[in-house]
């Protein structure tokens, strides 16, 4: 007993030096840019698109080292990667986050880089004020996203809301053109009896409710009801909290409504990954989505492309209609050295994600578009962060190359986004969400007694009191 | 020993009582070295640092500065913590329910039962193996409200009302300690079992020509015999209450409405989701206010009175003996 | 049934108590309750088993069936092979069994020293010990971080371990059983002038073996489910151990291609597979050791 425990403990302290000593030694002249949005090893053909870019890159410039170092962006994870100094070079966030990463010090301004590429100007200007602070600019968008409405063609033909073609292709207008599916939140209700008359234990939507993605989906439902904004702006320039107001007190009644009337999916705490999961096994006929995630049912879920249809969002007073619109930034931690990042922007032109339309650029874009129709999936048109005329039409070109879908389904949403779409709410949006999120959880699951107004009252005066009095 | 040091020295000299002093108790110092510093590492320096991070204004993880009681305040006017409040005790009343008394009367039945016993004895323990986010996860996809779900219609088949299981505020912690209970109730049982197989068989026929029923024979001599067992076990269950966190995290992310966040979930929210490390560092501290507090409360009523042992039981005990 | 009832001679109820109908029927109540908790214990895992093998689209479907339509052992092999999962098995057990050492050697010292050896000044120690008794080291979760990341030690194993060393409901378990050993023993020791340290390890631990068990199994069992601190600790995905990666894949499964929840619940039934094994082979050490967490009175 005792050799053997005395052994085990140095044998486990020698391995500890070990450890230690290997993390720390490891000479290496060449200058390390760490990948955070490598994909997962699950997903082999990514994996093996992200080695070519890499091999392609490192032969170009052998000075540089690129790591795979994934990294899946989380508020969880960001303090402490942050203060460990563990982020990789480049990792993506969302539109929410940068304002919050730039003021503690987290990531890195990279204006100048971006200046010097040429690169700094082609930006959309909407995305490049999500990553700006006081004119500097501290990250680079891949790609944007709107919200709308997803659909099952299927299900929503079977109780005949929609028609069909004489080709089999599923008619989502009538013979005057005009949309069939729901446009209003009321026609949403309607759609949803029509399927939970019909099905057994299925619904007609689905609502999110937990990691702050409920709040996300209802800041778009209350200004479609009217609500103006959920942060007002003063003639003084201060912000105030209007989580409260009449619009999303109306939007909030209508979740409650749904929910009283077992139209929606009774279940209180559903996250990002529960709506397609709920759209893709068919216990829901509709949902919330952003226009850069319609693949997941897809993919995940095996659901037939060609039954998915994308719509703009529903109206709630009959004339608001507004299209949250978000989206994904690089962003580069605020340790890396200049060279670092210099590689990391690099790398980003050898993955088709800048706005270069050189050979290397378009095979990389390419690339992607072969890698995603070998997975089977639906290639849509994507909403781009660069507004340069040549690379526009060089990717719009491989676009009509490789999309796959009928455009019939997608063509209302993409053409009503420019004058619909609409920023996130500009001050700790996520934090908003979070507060959101509580009184979606109470009215789904305190359904017949909830009181929408002073439950939107009460995140009201806390979002006030413990965040927007921050910015002011 | 002592005879052997007895050197030729001034034995009333401050130095030699120094040295002495020294000699007598450096090596049991130095074993305790390593333990005194893991403690120092893990638990006391932390408690410590966190004290002093809830009076401050933190940027990160940083102090910045003090701000007297701004955290504790802020804390304290968040409905959610207040929630939390509550539910912590809630968790320790559903757990002394659930997570406590099964096993106890799991394993009574167990050790009464001659039939299927080792059948018995690995079917409970079963669950134990399960790594615990398997569990909580696998109890999550179980949960599923929707009234055609798998958990629905078991309930369905046998009458009762369907149920929308976590999202309903009243069954969430009850639910979350039901899944804490599936998996740990096995190895409890174990320990009861072997605690009540200890039981020198004598007493109990004593007891029995005593004419004691069968509930009498389980309180006169049962219960004492595996009275400490089950105090070691209570203190157990308590303990694992106070760091309830990825459950709620992974069922229900403390919903719905906080209807089932814990302090220490609420603490790491706070820390790692808010960037609020001073409410993080306060609401820790609050938590630990408790904990001593409970503590305090526990040592004082289970201090041993001489006369909680029944008398009956000791009746028994000595008639063995003799 | 009627024969081995009339052999029972020990525990509350024996053979004199069946003879009368009413105890009978007590036991056939016995035997029911204990049949529903094997039952409810095993059902759930079984229902997992059933449900990995189904397709993602089948999991939640209505009408609900409880069999997959196809079982394909493929989806197995081919999950298991995605995630190579035995590097986080290996992790795991990498994990468990440094903190178990850690918990043996570092709280039993520290027990031999408040029970046994007691220095000049030990009290103020286990008192300070005796303060920390309930309260987790995960409630000052931002000052400890703070400290693992200055001492460098993330994506290591050391903090993992050695926060097992530093148990205070292990020391005084420790404690109670060093003191109701026999006192002749260590005197003995100290005559042959043994060194504290051998006396520890020489006579000391060959007579603890039922507390080191206990202590062992605990730790084991903390250790296997442990959280937040290795989730906290291993950013290295190459290091992570199963609860961990577990966690990962299902918070992030909204973002990730390809990977539904089909495969997280075949991830949880591969989780199991491994533990089954280790279960079986080590049945009775474990079953054992919880058995000897019972005190004696």
């Amino acid at each position: 007993m005792k050799r053997w425990l005395c052994a085990a403990t140095s044998a486990l302290l020698g391995g500890a030096i070990l450890f230690s000593a290997a993390a720390c030694g490891k000479g290496d002249d060449k200058i390390k840019v760490s990948i955070g949005m490598w994909p997962d090893p699950t997903l082999t053909q990514d994996v093996k698109m992200y080695k070519q870019w890499e091999a392609a890159f490192e032969a170009d410039y052998p000075e540089y080292d690129i790591v795979a170092d994934r990294y899946e962006y989380s508020a969880d994870t960001i303090t402490a990667k942050a203060t460990s100094r563990q982020l990789p070079t480049v990792f993506q966030t969302y539109f929410t986050e940068p304002q919050k990463l730039i003021s503690n010090g987290w990531i890195a301004d990279v204006t100048d880089e971006l200046e010097e590429l040429g690169w700094l100007d082609k930006i959309d200007a909407n995305m490049r004020e999500a990553v700006s602070k006081d004119g500097r600019c501290y990250g680079v968008p891949r790609d944007g996203y709107g919200m709308g409405l997803l659909l099952n063609l299927e299900m929503l033909y079977d109780v005949g809301v929609i028609g069909k073609n004489g080709d089999g292709t599923y008619a989502l207008y009538d013979e005057e053109g005009k949309p069939l599916y729901p446009t209003t939140f009321d026609e949403v209700r309607e759609v949803s009896e029509l399927i939970v008359e019909s099905y057994d234990n299925t619904y007609g939507l689905v609502i999110l409710s937990a990691n702050n993605n409920g709040g996300w989906q209802f800041s778009n439902m209350a200004w479609n009801f009217g609500c103006e904004a959920m942060q007002l702006k003063g003639a003084d320039g201060k912000y105030t909290a209007n989580l409260n107001d009449a619009g999303a007190v109306k939007a909030l009644e209508w979740i409650r409504d749904m929910a009283v009337d077992e139209l929606i999916y009774p279940d209180a705490s559903l996250t990002y990954a529960d709506w397609y999961a709920k759209f893709g096994s068919r216990n829901v006929a509709m949902a919330f989505c952003g226009s850069d995630s319609i693949m997941l049912p897809v993919t995940n879920f095996g659901f037939d492309k060609d039954k998915i249809a994308f719509v703009p969002m529903p109206t709630g007073d009959g004339s608001s209609r507004y299209s949250l619109y978000g989206g994904t930034p690089y962003v580069f931690p605020s340790y890396a050295t200049k060279e670092q990042i210099k590689g990391a922007l690099l790398f980003l032109k050898y993955m088709g994600r800048s706005p270069e339309t050189d050979e290397i650029s378009l095979k990389a874009i390419e690339k992607g578009h072969q890698t995603a129709k070998s997975k089977g999936m639906p290639i849509i048109p994507t909403i781009r962060p660069w507004t340069n005329a040549e690379y526009l039409a060089a990717a719009n070109a491989l676009d009509e190359q490789y999309i796959n879908v009928n455009l019939a389904y997608y063509d209302d949403f993409f053409d009503t986004l420019p004058e619909m779409k609409r920023a996130e709410e500009p001050y700790y949006c996520q934090d908003m969400y979070k507060l959101l999120d509580a009184a979606i959880q109470n009215v789904l699951s305190n359904k017949g007694t909830a009181n929408c107004k002073s439950l939107l009252d009460t995140a009201n005066s806390q979002f006030q009191k413990d965040f927007l009095n921050k910015v002011n | 020993m002592k005879q052997a040091n007895a050197l030729p020295e001034d034995r009333s000299s401050l130095a030699y009582k120094a040295k002495r002093l020294f000699k007598r108790n450096w090596s049991g110092w130095l074993l305790m070295l390593p333990g005194l510093l893991l403690f120092l590492f893990f638990v006391w320096a932390p408690l410590a640092e966190n004290v002093l991070l809830s009076f401050s204004e933190t940027k990160g993880f940083e102090s910045v500065g003090f701000n007297n009681f701004e955290n504790y305040v802020r804390v304290f006017h968040d409905p959610m913590f207040t929630k939390a409040l509550v539910n912590t005790f809630k968790y320790i009343f559903w757990s002394i329910i659930i997570g406590f008394l099964v096993p106890i009367v799991l394993g009574l039945l167990l050790s009464e039962a001659v039939h299927f016993k080792p059948f018995f004895r690995l079917g409970i323990y079963f669950p134990s193996i399960v790594s615990g986010m398997a569990v909580v996860i696998m109890w999550s996809y179980l949960f599923d409200p929707n009234p055609g779900a798998v958990l629905n219609q078991l309930l369905t088949a046998l009458g009762l009302p369907v149920s929308t299981f976590l999202s309903d505020p009243d069954l969430t912690i009850p639910l979350i300690v039901v899944t804490m209970t599936w998996r740990g109730a096995g190895g409890t049982v174990l320990v009861y079992l072997s605690a009540l197989q200890n039981i020198d068989n004598s007493q109990y026929e004593a007891a029995r020509m005593d004419g004691a029923g069968a509930l009498a024979r389980i309180w006169h001599v049962t219960l004492p015999h595996i009275r400490q067992t089950i105090r070691m076990l209570f203190i157990l269950q308590i303990i694992s209450v106070f760091q309830v966190f990825y459950e709620p995290l992974v069922m229900t992310s403390g919903g719905p409405d906080g209807a089932s966040v814990s302090l220490l979930l609420l603490s790491y929210q706070y820390a790692f989701q808010s960037f609020d490390a001073g409410a993080s560092a306060a609401t820790g501290v609050i938590l630990a206010v408790i904990i001593i507090a409970l503590t305090i409360v526990y040592l004082r009523l289970s201090r041993p009175k001489k006369n909680t042992v029944s008398r009956k039981w000791r009746k028994y005990a000595k008639k063995t003996a003799q | 049934m009627q024969k081995r009832l009339r052999s029972k001679t020990s525990g509350i109820l024996t053979a004199a108590d069946y003879k009368r109908g009413g105890f009978r029927v007590v036991y056939s109540l016995i035997l029911l309750i204990l049949f529903v908790a094997v039952l409810t214990a095993l059902i759930p895992v079984l229902w997992l088993f059933l449900s990995s093998f189904k397709e993602a689209s089948e999991l939640t479907a209505m009408p609900y069936h409880l069999f997959p339509k196809v079982f394909d052992l493929g989806k197995l092999a081919e999950v298991w092979e995605m995630l190579n999962f035995w590097q986080y098995f290996l992790n795991t057990i990498i994990v468990v069994i440094g903190a178990v050492i850690c918990s043996v050697v570092f709280n039993g010292l520290l027990a031999y020293v408040f029970a046994i050896v007691k220095p000049k000044g030990y009290k103020v120690m286990f008192a300070l010990v005796m303060a920390s008794y309930m309260i987790p080291s995960l409630l000052s979760i931002v000052p400890l971080y703070r400290e693992i990341i200055d001492f460098g030690l993330i994506d290591s194993y050391v903090p993992l371990w050695f926060m097992f060393g530093a148990n205070a409901y292990y020391v005084i378990m420790f404690k109670n059983y060093f003191e109701s050993l026999p006192k002749a023993l260590f005197e003995a020791a100290e005559m042959d002038r043994c060194g504290k340290l051998r006396t520890f390890f020489r006579i000391i631990v060959p007579m603890s073996r039922p507390i080191i068990g206990v202590v062992a199994i605990f730790t084991m069992t903390a250790a296997w489910s442990d959280f937040l601190l290795p989730y906290l600790v291993l950013n290295d995905d190459s290091m992570m151990t199963v609860m961990v990666k577990i966690y990962n894949l299902q918070a992030t499964m909204g973002t990730v291609q390809g990977f539904g929840p089909d495969k997280l619940l075949m991830l949880l039934t591969i989780s199991i597979i491994p533990q089954i094994f280790i279960f079986a082979i080590f049945q009775k050490q474990i079953t054992g050791s919880a058995a000897a967490g019972a005190v004696k009175e």
